[in-house]
């Protein structure tokens, strides 16, 4: 595997998991 | 799951209130309602497909043009957080796409391995469309008197399950196209003419609603039809339906002279620019170029409406006074630039370009009309977005993504691929995060629609106060009275945000304020003023409030309630903590 599409893959994983991530810290926020 | 998802357009929910004030919320509900659908289904496909879609699967989707560069704008608001003054703001923009974006990368992954996926996706959005108008019809020949507007002041003549007029217009306009793709492209005579009926009853519907946005943009996309269609020699079904609609909009319009009025005056603001800008539109965007002349990386994503009162160079007063204060730029490309700055817009009109293009291209290859009608589709919202608002409704930009879902499906997915695992699956860490966000998410939404029923209450409450003088009707205030501060207390309890709480507080000040406790008053007073920093009705009732108590306050107060009036056009900056002085200049 190249190590392009690995650093790519882990952009993907990282901006899927990181945008839900800042949604629930704002809401969490907005709760308390 | 999916296709209740789809189906959030249609969802409403019933607040009684005092005897008398029952009310339909049209809004907010939808809000909820896809959010909590959204999150559990996006928990549930990670869940379910967790070994199937890896992060090569997601990483195919994320590299095509629409999706990434849909991504850099979304990254653009994130960031901009940073600078933003009403952080809430941000948060309930940011919280809308911080699940569209994901889920939308994770449908298309999807339905590129389950042909289903594009064809439940469709179903239920043109289903639940078909339903609205059928409610629509029924309600506007009174069949549905249960169902009033949100304002009675906008009369029923402008019946509809998305409140106000325009929300309708631009929901039916956002899957008119694919209506029609389906229909030129039903196998069956019988599928063809139901589907017809259905778009014939959509085309009456939608021009008796006057929005004058969607006459436009559904002239541009039908045009786009008539040109993609003979340029690329598609069936003549397609051109022979899409002429018929224009037929019936046509003898619609020309039939009503309110109608005939609208659609005129649409083609002249369309065509004469000094027309346009002297209007309330043009008056938006120039203020809001002036905005980005000052704030050239924007004022942060969700934010347009605080800003605007200390952006105003051109013509102060055009939907800007004690009364009414507009909030929205009337324009999502307008105020994206205003609120992301050159940057965001940029990548925003990138994300445009590849919408269109995406289904142009394929449609070029396969001369298939469905494809035409998508972009045309695409075209059509886009045009409605630059003379009013889409996205900043919750569930039109619900429907954009529903409809990028159905452009980035291919139209023929390899069913074969379905069982095949991912090289990559998704690591464990990562559905469990999804897992827990979704519990956060749901939470949230459930409180926000309980805060949002306290505030149609209070809303209903104060309006119903009233004025009178004898004796029973003063009896009568105070328990409403009284009634009000509990709605309050429960609101303050609440959590969850949208851009007119700001207003509740200040309901709930006034009524604190009658019952002579100032300080709950003043409490919620500066809690409106943190919402909305700027709203000259705060700032003027901060203003009043103080008047006795403490006069050189109140003076300060209400000379910036001025400023902001009379002459703030280059931003302003304002400190409020009660200790210090609320101006500094």
């Amino acid at each position: 595997m190249s190590l392009r599409s690995r650093s790519s893959n882990a952009i993907v994983l990282g901006i899927l998991i990181a945008l839900p991530m800042l949604g629930a810290a704002l809401t969490l926020l907005q709760v308390f | 799951m999916l296709a209740l998802f789809a189906s959030a357009p249609i969802l409403i929910v019933w607040v009684g209130g005092d005897p008398g004030a029952e009310f339909v919320l049209y809004r907010e509900p939808k809000l909820v309602a896809a959010g909590i659908l959204g999150w559990i289904l996006l928990a549930a496909l990670l869940l379910v497909e967790r070994r199937r879609l890896g992060s090569d699967e997601l990483g195919t989707v994320l590299r095509e043009p629409v999706v990434y560069l849909l991504g850099a704008f979304v990254v653009c608001g994130a960031v901009s957080l940073a600078w933003v003054r009403v952080w809430q703001n941000h948060a309930y923009e940011m919280g809308q796409y911080s699940l569209l974006f994901p889920l939308l990368v994770l449908v298309v992954a999807w339905g590129r391995r389950d042909p289903l996926v594009a064809r439940t996706l469709r179903a239920a959005l043109l289903t639940a469309l078909a339903f609205a108008t059928l409610a629509g019809f029924l309600q506007g020949a009174g069949a549905l008197p249960f169902l009033v507007p949100i304002d009675p002041q906008y009369g029923v003549s402008n019946p509809s399950l998305l409140g106000y007029k325009n929300p309708m217009a631009l929901a039916l306009l956002g899957q008119w196209f694919l209506l029609l793709g389906l229909t030129s492209t039903s196998r069956t005579t019988g599928r063809r003419i139901a589907l017809a009926v259905v778009l014939a009853a959509e085309t009456v519907y939608l021009v008796s609603l006057q929005s004058r946005s969607s006459y436009l943009a559904l002239g541009l996309g039908l045009a786009a039809v008539f040109i993609g269609g003979v340029l690329g020699k598609t069936s003549r079904f397609t051109l022979i339906a899409a002429a018929l609609a224009l037929v019936v909009a046509g003898s619609a319009i020309a039939a009503q002279p309110q109608l005939r009025q609208r659609a005129l005056s649409a083609w002249t603001h369309a065509t004469d620019t000094q027309r346009f800008l002297a209007s309330d539109r043009g008056t938006y965007l120039l203020n809001t170029l002036h905005m980005v002349r000052l704030v050239p990386w924007g004022v942060g994503l969700g934010d347009w409406q605080t800003n605007y009162p200390v952006y105003r160079k051109y013509r102060r007063e055009v939907s800007f006074t004690d009364e009414v204060q507009v909030r929205r730029a009337h324009s999502d490309h307008i105020q994206l630039l205003g609120e992301l700055g050159w940057l965001g817009f940029l990548a925003w009109s990138a994300f445009l370009g590849a919408a269109i293009l995406t289904p142009l291209r394929r449609f070029r290859v396969s001369r298939g009309p469905d494809q035409l009608c998508l972009a045309a589709q695409v075209i059509a919202i886009v045009a409605a977005m630059a003379t009013d608002y889409l996205i900043e409704v919750p569930v039109l930009k619900l429907e954009l993504f529903l409809v990028l879902g159905l452009v980035l499906l291919p139209e023929a997915p390899e069913a074969s691929q379905r069982e095949t695992p991912a090289r990559r699956p998704l690591p464990g860490f990562a559905v469990a995060v999804a897992i827990i966000v979704c519990g956060v998410q749901v939470v949230y939404y459930a409180g926000l629609l309980r805060r949002v029923c306290t505030a149609a209450r209070i809303e209903a409450g104060y309006s119903a106060l009233g004025a009178g003088s004898d004796a029973r009707l003063m009896r009568g205030r105070e328990a409403r009275l009284v009634r009000l501060r509990s709605d309050g207390r429960d609101f303050e309890r609440g959590w969850g945000h949208t851009k007119t709480f700001f207003k509740d507080h200040l309901l709930l000040s006034a009524a604190a304020a009658q019952l002579g406790d100032v300080f709950a008053a003043e409490r919620h007073a500066r809690k409106a003023l943190r919402l909305h920093p700027y709203s000259p009705n705060a700032l003027h009732w901060m203003a009043v409030l103080l008047r006795s108590r403490d006069p050189s306050r109140a003076d300060e107060w209400m000379r910036a309630y001025e400023h902001v009036m009379k002459d703030a056009e280059d931003g302003f900056e304002l400190v409020y903590p009660g200790t210090a002085g609320p101006l500094s200049r």
